[in-house]
């Protein structure tokens, strides 16, 4: 198999995780095709060194990330941190939103102020990842993927308690 | 909140960031063309740029003092410069390596620390300078020389020239505390930021609080 398919196989099956990346990190259709393209490029790039130690998820995952807050950070779309995901399914008048929706719609900005850090601590923590696959991806210790965690969860909870 | 509710909000919040879009397949066939928009060919080009005008000061420095290696105190003036000048080429030099081998495939917080190292290199050139506060005196001896070919040393009032050299044994101190304090640690004083910001802009201040947001994240 040549590097132009086995690159595609890889990428085709682990997709998923460069679009929730970017729809983590970006807050409109635009800069999410190009952070996408972005995270296509790098892995494309680094492909020719992908360690095989590693998981091909923690690979992809290292560079979506790397590349997503960098590209973040480069458009400093901070004024943009307390918008939450465009969703016309949640467009609806304020009477029609239920306590669940008003719920995650809170979520959605709470997580869109965290830092960039966090956030990715988040989505790999939504993902299931095993702590050590987390902290492999990350680069901090087993034991402080757990503490951050909690403590992400503990000020997610303070901060609903706050709105009530 | 209970914890319970907290965990099945971030489930319902999992779903909704989970989506696909159709895989554009021809895109592979292109990647190789594809230019990076994060490229650090921006940060390469004034390595660069930085890197030729060290040298050309350097080659100029090197010429004044075989010019005047008759007179100790310029040849001492110009090697203290070409030895800070020196610095600076080693340090440009170690930049260009780093962005060679900058690899997104590294650990996040790794590869997020050595952007910032990159984009936070004019701190590198402020701590210099402030390491070579004490010998302004070579500056002033080099400069006469060089515009009105005069050598100051010899020529010059003695009670100035004794009076700058106090300053120079003053600055030292001064000198060694600048250079501590010119770190992303103490990018929340005022006069550091003002000074990062006046030599770098707003996004190099801003990279640094990255970087302590990094160590933070590090830390338990």
């Amino acid at each position: 198999m040549n590097k132009d398919n086995s690159f595609e196989q890889i990428i085709s099956q682990h997709q998923g995780i460069l679009w929730k990346v970017a729809n983590l990190y970006c807050q409109n259709e635009e800069d999410r095709k190009d952070v996408v393209q972005e995270m296509q490029i790098q892995l494309w790039h680094s492909f020719d060194k992908y360690d095989s130690n590693f998981k091909h998820s923690t690979w992809i995952y290292r560079i979506a990330l790397n590349v997503a807050i960098s590209f973040y950070r480069k458009n400093s779309v901070k004024e943009n941190r307390t918008t939450t995901l465009e969703n016309e399914e949640i467009a609806v008048s304020p009477a029609e939103i239920s306590e669940t929706e008003n719920h995650l719609s809170l979520l959605e900005k709470f997580i869109s102020e965290l830092k960039e850090l966090d956030k990715a601590l988040m989505l790999l923590y939504l993902e299931e990842k095993s702590h050590s696959e987390i902290a492999e991806i990350l680069g901090i210790s087993t034991s402080n993927v757990a503490t951050k965690i909690n403590r992400i969860k503990e000020n997610l909870k303070r901060r609903f308690a706050e709105e009530k | 909140m209970k914890e319970q509710e907290l965990n099945d909000l971030l489930s319902a919040f999992n779903k909704k960031i989970t989506s696909t879009s159709d895989f554009n397949k021809k895109l592979f066939g292109e990647l190789q063309m594809q230019k990076s928009a994060l490229a650090l060919d921006n940060l390469r080009f004034w390595r660069i740029i930085e890197l030729i005008f060290a040298v050309v000061v350097q080659l100029f420095l090197g010429s004044f003092l075989y010019a005047n290696r008759e007179s100790l105190s310029l040849t001492i003036s110009a090697a203290i410069l070409m030895f800070f000048v020196i610095l600076e080429i080693i340090n440009n030099v170690r930049q260009l390596v780093l962005i060679s081998q900058f690899d997104y495939a590294k650990k996040v917080t790794e590869n997020q620390a050595a952007l910032v190292a990159l984009q936070t290199h004019i701190i590198g050139f402020l701590r210099l300078m402030a390491l070579q506060l004490p010998f302004f005196l070579a500056y002033i001896l080099i400069g006469f020389k060089v515009f009105f070919n005069v050598d100051i040393w010899t020529e010059g009032n003695k009670n100035w020239l004794l009076a700058n050299l106090i300053l120079s044994v003053l600055f030292i101190p001064v000198s060694i505390w600048t250079y501590r304090q010119i770190s992303a640690r103490n990018i929340d004083k005022r006069w550091v930021a003002v000074l990062i910001e006046s030599a770098g802009g707003k996004k190099v201040s801003e990279a640094m609080k990255f970087l302590n947001e990094i160590k933070n994240f590090k830390s338990e």
